[in-house]
């Protein structure tokens, strides 16, 4: 049975490893995949928590989150797709447009 | 009595989702009706806050998930009459994109859902599932205007570090809810001591300054403001900013007094930060709107000067500077609304000799541009003044004395624009629209109130420091 | 009107708001009229409620008129009110009345100006700031006044915006009153500090009943001065007044001459209850005074420029002005502030005269035999030329001799002789000026237009007659109406004593010397230049160190601007865009040169930005968990 600090080590190097993917890829997809982690890593966290409290509101919140981030995707994919039409690419250093 | 107490939002809600129903079945010459329907809602919501507010309402709900007391009530009338202001210009706005769908009415009034949620809520399961709301509409409707590859731009950028923010702001809140065992905020502080509770709640900070728009967590907005359909953009710096600072100001003050020495350090250096770069920045920008973006960036930063020093009479200055800075802001950014078109229009150049083709229209935006500079007479100088005066009283008189400095820096960029709009000589150029009724109406009114809380800023004062009153 | 002088006060903002607003439906005469008419009527209606302060007794003679309460909730009380009283009146009178004949003259003087109407928004622009700095009853308002004369300044400094010398000037003039803005922002937080109002009332009130600290006071009185000097072109701030000439002539006599560099004047006569309490600040006020006055007479002596030659005498003259109100002489100095705007105001209006005829040509070197040509000028300018130097039976000979007389009766000897040693120089860079443009033979190569139009003409020759007779407002041993009119304002708070002289204490050996002096320095110039062509100084380094203002400019260069500058290209890139867009060029240029600067971060990269906040949040919890 792993301990409590188990799960939040594996949260915490989840965290850190989507923080990076989000930094450093460079197409926007991969930057959402990153993200993805980041938010899976304070559910696992959330859901540790709750387990080993014995209280409840952490895998509910887990629940909304999980929601809300299938919503948030859904929105930048519909985001990235509008822009792809116009510009043709997924490269995020094309997209400089806007600057100064 | 929680649903009635609730009524204002269930409008809203019940509105948003009539305006998505009757945009499937509405012909498209009609779709007009939406935007009036919409604004039927939001006005019906106002009202009911309104009174709720001037009642002195202060009703915990569902067990204090909801905390309906005159702070959130403030904010809620500051978050719908802005939006309500963005709503009235963008109706002619989305008619020249020929983007008048429902979609953006409903959308609108969702973002507005999230933010009215977000500063009544005093769970982080709440206000995190309200703040995403907020964010996903904005984001939607910042890529509004599909045509235009600067306004997807504007939205995936925003997107992009909002999400980035929201991750770090879930898993600051883990962290806070592993550290207390508890989601509500009247809990989690006293039980989160230690250097991981610091780290959770620079994280769940941080969430919040990347709405606001604070150094370093600026950057998306300059890109955003100006690539966005210009009402989003009045409404991101307003509205949106005005139910992050509440937030943040409710979890500091209410959740983590024990830490105040340290979050009060932050916030004065992330002020100072935000009034320079800001203020700075904006001295350099030929694009008006992209000026205005940096001038928000340095307008948040003085309204963050509250969180630094942390008295009562700050955070009622605060709630001043934000009344009145939803007017002169979205006032500013109407304006410029009316002169963009697909092309641009929105270069220092394209407003020489505003004041010849559209008088009214030119000295409506001077008089947000001098009370965004602070200048005599106007709400921003009040503002301005309350907030130093604060400042000064608490102890950071450095802070106010830098602020009073970058006031000054201010002035060269805002006064540039008066050059243009009334001594510029303007090469013949197309008319731009009329401006409609509705339209008219918002701007009349942002500028009606800009002056008039100039000189009269006493009952606002007083509404702000009785919102208060009941914070702790 | 004494009730209600608040409309005197929004007069001249009605004519901005006027001109800027229906500008595009307007004809030049229109304009013209709104311009001319708001301060006309400024000005009588400034005269009536002289008149009727006057009809009151003296211990009334301080009107309070608050217009509204601003702020009253909490602690923090805040209205907006109006003080008349002889001092502010006095100002008014002034701002209004020279105002006035200024805005005439410039109808003519910047009639062929592409910006016309945008000159006359800025001129009542100044009219009215100024008016609200001396009108103010608290200090709050007097810094938005302040600040004001400081915008309207840089604005009619650059208002040639395409020459980079101008908008350089404009922000040299910027940057040195904001460093005094900041000084008087600091007064006035102490101020509010230990006495817990900024209404002058309550302030001049509670320093003596619940006196301050000493050292609190010296700081008080201290860095109001910094105002002051900045705003006066006093030393050490007083080199932005030589490259302010750089604006249309009309506002340098209007501001750099009758009325905005006497704002410091104002400022500590309008303190004197502070003073009082610091000797330590006074007596700093006085040297400072001293100093300014005859380092710049110096300066003025060998400068080529004719707008700059008459800008070293503004501050010499000015500097009088300081040292009288530093020893507490207040109707002294405010008689000779008085004196000069006439004097002042009309040299440079004869010099902007000259230069309209010469098409816009300013250097002494290249004028001569310009008396047959402009003879109207010529009076005029003689006129002045007599009433600065000191010459009996001109103005200047009656306000600067009781101010010297009272400063040897007082027993300042130092300062006694180095005003005196001024009044020399005065006297002599005065003629000198005098007789390179108007005597010998023409030595300019542009062939000489003839005398200024009418509108420009009758101004000139109104303030002559003011320049010769205005001193006769004080008759020494007979009368001195000054001080009569004066002495109310200063009988309402503590230390107003010994501000009026007593008019029968005539300093008869002063008053000789110093007579002596000016027909000395007459006759040397008479001997130099009378008739002479241009020859240069046979001592050129003394010459070259006083026509560099001994170097100031320079050492200023060195010492803060280039250290400044090589900061780095952040601050450099900033200085820049204030230099080529400087807020008062339209000009679309260097759209993106910016990039490269403070804004490198914002490089349209959202990977970049998303670095930047991933490090910003580093940085800070870094601070909290490896530091706090």
């Amino acid at each position: 049975m792993p301990s409590l600090g188990d799960f939040l080590a594996v949260g915490a190097g989840l965290f850190v490893l989507g923080l990076f993917g989000a930094l450093m890829k460079r197409t926007a997809v991969a930057v959402l995949m990153g993200i993805e982690l980041m938010l899976n890593a304070a559910n696992l966290n959330l859901v540790a928590f709750a387990a080993f409290s014995g209280r409840i509101s952490g895998q509910i919140f887990a629940l909304f989150v999980i929601a809300l981030a299938a919503a948030e995707v859904a929105v930048g994919l519909a985001i990235l797709l509008s822009l792809f039409r116009s510009r043709a690419t997924v490269r995020m250093d094309d997209i400089d447009l806007l600057k100064g | 009595m929680n649903l009635a107490a609730l009524l204002p939002a269930e409008i809203l809600a019940g509105t948003a989702l009539a305006v998505l129903l009757a945009d499937l079945f509405l012909p498209h010459r009609d779709k007009a009706y939406l935007g009036l329907l919409s604004a039927a809602g939001l006005a019906a919501a106002l009202g009911g806050t309104a009174r709720q507010l001037a009642a002195g309402l202060h009703a915990s709900l569902w067990g204090g998930i909801f905390l309906l007391d005159p702070f959130a009530l403030f904010f809620q009338t500051i978050v719908l009459g802005a939006a309500l202001l963005v709503l009235g210009v963008s109706l002619p706005y989305l008619e020249r994109w020929g983007r008048d769908d429902g979609e953006f009415y409903a959308l609108l009034l969702m973002a507005v859902l999230g933010a009215m949620m977000m500063v009544a809520s005093r769970n982080f399961l709440e206000i995190y599932v309200a703040m995403e709301l907020l964010s996903v509409s904005s984001y939607a409707l910042a890529g509004f205007l599909r045509p235009d590859p600067r306004s997807g731009e504007a939205a995936l950028k925003y997107y992009l570090q909002g999400v980035l923010a929201s991750a770090a702001l879930l898993y600051g809140i883990s962290l806070l809810y592993g550290l207390s065992g508890s989601l509500d905020l009247s809990v989690v502080g006293a039980r989160s001591a230690g250097s991981l509770g610091v780290v959770a709640l620079v994280l769940v900070a941080g969430g919040f300054a990347l709405k606001i728009a604070a150094v370093p967590f600026h950057m998306w907005a300059p890109d955003t403001y100006q690539g966005a359909p210009a009402p989003v953009a009045a409404f991101l710096s307003t509205a949106s900013k005005a139910a992050a600072f509440a937030v943040l100001a409710r979890v500091l003050l209410t959740a983590f007094p024990a830490a105040q020495g340290p979050w009060q350090e932050l916030f004065a250096v992330v002020a100072a930060a935000s009034m320079a770069l800001g203020n700075l920045a904006a001295l350099g920008q030929r694009n008006v709107r992209r000026m205005l973006a940096y001038s928000s960036i340095a307008q948040g930063g003085y309204v963050l000067i509250a969180l630094a020093v942390a008295t009562p009479t700050a955070v009622a200055a605060s709630l001043f500077y934000l009344a009145v800075y939803v007017f002169m802001n979205v006032g500013a950014f109407s304006v410029l609304s009316f002169l963009a078109g697909p092309t641009g229009g929105e270069e220092l150049a394209d407003l020489d000799g505003l004041a010849e083709r559209r008088p009214a229209l030119a000295l409506a935006l001077a008089v947000f541009l001098i009370s965004l500079a602070g200048m005599p007479l106007t709400a921003g100088l009040m503002g301005k003044l309350y907030l130093f005066y604060a400042a000064v009283q608490g102890g950071y008189a450095w802070l106010a004395l830098w602020g009073v400095v970058f006031t000054v820096v201010s002035y060269f960029y805002y006064f540039r624009v008066l050059r243009h709009l009334f001594w510029g000589t303007a090469p013949p150029r197309p008319a731009a629209p009329a401006a409609s009724v509705p339209a008219g109406l918002a701007l009349g009114a942002a500028t009606l109130a800009t002056v008039l809380f100039g000189v009269f800023p006493q009952p606002l004062l007083q509404l702000a420091l009785h919102s208060l009153g009941m914070l702790r | 009107m004494l009730q209600h002088s608040w409309v005197i006060l929004l007069l001249p903002l009605v004519g901005t708001a006027v001109i800027s607003i229906l500008g595009r439906y307007l004809s030049k005469l229109a304009t013209s009229l709104v311009a001319c008419g708001v301060v006309g009527l400024a000005f009588l209606g400034t005269v009536a409620a002289a008149v009727q302060l006057e009809g009151l007794p003296p211990r009334l003679q301080a009107v309070q008129e608050v217009l509204f309460r601003w702020i009253v909730s909490g602690p923090l009380h805040i209205s907006f009110g109006l003080l008349v009283d002889p001092i502010s009146l006095l100002f008014m009178l002034v701002i209004t009345g020279v105002g006035f004949l200024i805005h005439v003259y410039s109808v003519g003087y910047m009639g062929e100006d592409k910006n016309f109407r945008l000159y006359f928004a800025y001129l009542n622009l100044f009219i009215f700031t100024m008016l609200l700095l001396v009108m103010a009853n608290n200090f709050l308002w007097l810094l938005v006044g302040w600040g004001g004369v400081g915008l309207a300044s840089y604005l009619l400094i650059g208002f040639w915006y395409e020459r980079p010398s101008a908008v350089a000037a404009a922000i040299k003039a910027f940057v040195m009153n904001v460093i005094g803005d900041v000084g008087i922002f600091l007064a006035i937080f102490l101020i509010y500090l230990s006495f817990h109002s900024v209404s002058y009332n309550r302030v001049f009130h509670l320093a003596y009943t619940h006196p301050a600290a000493a050292g609190v006071m010296t700081a008080i009185t201290l860095l109001l001065l910094l105002g002051a000097v900045a705003k006066s072109a006093q030393l050490p701030l007083h080199t932005w007044l030589f490259d302010a000439m750089e604006g249309p002539t009309p506002v340098s006599a209007l501001i750099h001459a009758a009325t905005m560099v006497t704002a410091g004047v104002y400022l500590v006569a309008r303190c004197y209850p502070l003073y009082h309490l610091s000797p330590t600040g006074a007596t700093a006020v006085a040297v400072v005074g001293g100093a300014s006055a005859l380092l710049a007479a110096t300066i003025g002596t060998a400068q080529t420029d004719i707008k700059r030659a008459l800008a070293a005498s503004t501050m010499s003259q000015i500097g009088y002005m300081i040292m009288a109100v530093g020893l507490g002489m207040y109707a002294a100095g405010l008689f000779h502030f008085l004196t000069h705007a006439f004097f002042k105001a009309l040299l440079f209006m004869a010099a902007g005269n000259i230069i309209h005829a010469l098409g816009g040509e300013q250097d002494l070197r290249k004028m001569g035999g310009l008396a047959k040509r402009l003879p109207v000028t010529y009076w005029s300018f003689l006129a002045g030329t007599l009433a600065i130097s000191g010459i009996p039976g001109f103005s200047g000979f009656f306000s600067k001799d009781e101010l010297l007389g009272q400063t040897l009766n007082r027993g300042h000897v130092v300062l006694w002789a180095v005003g005196v040693a001024a009044a020399f120089l005065t006297a002599f860079y005065m003629f000198r000026m005098f007789f390179l443009a108007f005597s010998g033979s023409y030595r300019g190569e542009v062939h000489p237009h003839g005398e200024a139009p009418r509108v420009m003409l009758v101004p000139t020759v109104i303030l002559a007659v003011l320049a010769v007779v205005g001193g006769y407002l004080v008759l020494p041993g007979v009368w001195d109406l000054i001080g009569n009119f004066l002495a109310p304002a200063f009988s309402h708070w503590h230390g107003g004593a010994g501000a009026v002289g007593n008019p029968h204490h005539v300093n008869w050996l002063s008053m000789g010397i110093s007579v002596l002096l000016a027909l000395a320095g007459f006759g040397v110039a008479y001997q130099v230049y009378h008739r002479r062509a241009w020859q240069p100084a046979p001592w050129p380094f003394l010459s070259q160190l006083l026509y560099r203002k001994y170097y100031f400019d320079e050492l200023y260069d060195a010492v803060f601007v280039r250290p400044a500058v090589r900061l780095g290209a952040v601050f450099g890139a900033v200085a820049d865009r204030l230099v080529i867009d400087g807020g008062v060029m339209g000009l679309a240029r260097g759209v993106r040169t910016l990039g490269n600067g403070l804004v490198f971060l914002q490089s349209g990269y959202v990977r970049r930005y998303a670095l930047t906040i991933a490090l910003g949040a580093a940085a800070i919890l870094a601070y909290y968990v490896f530091w706090a």
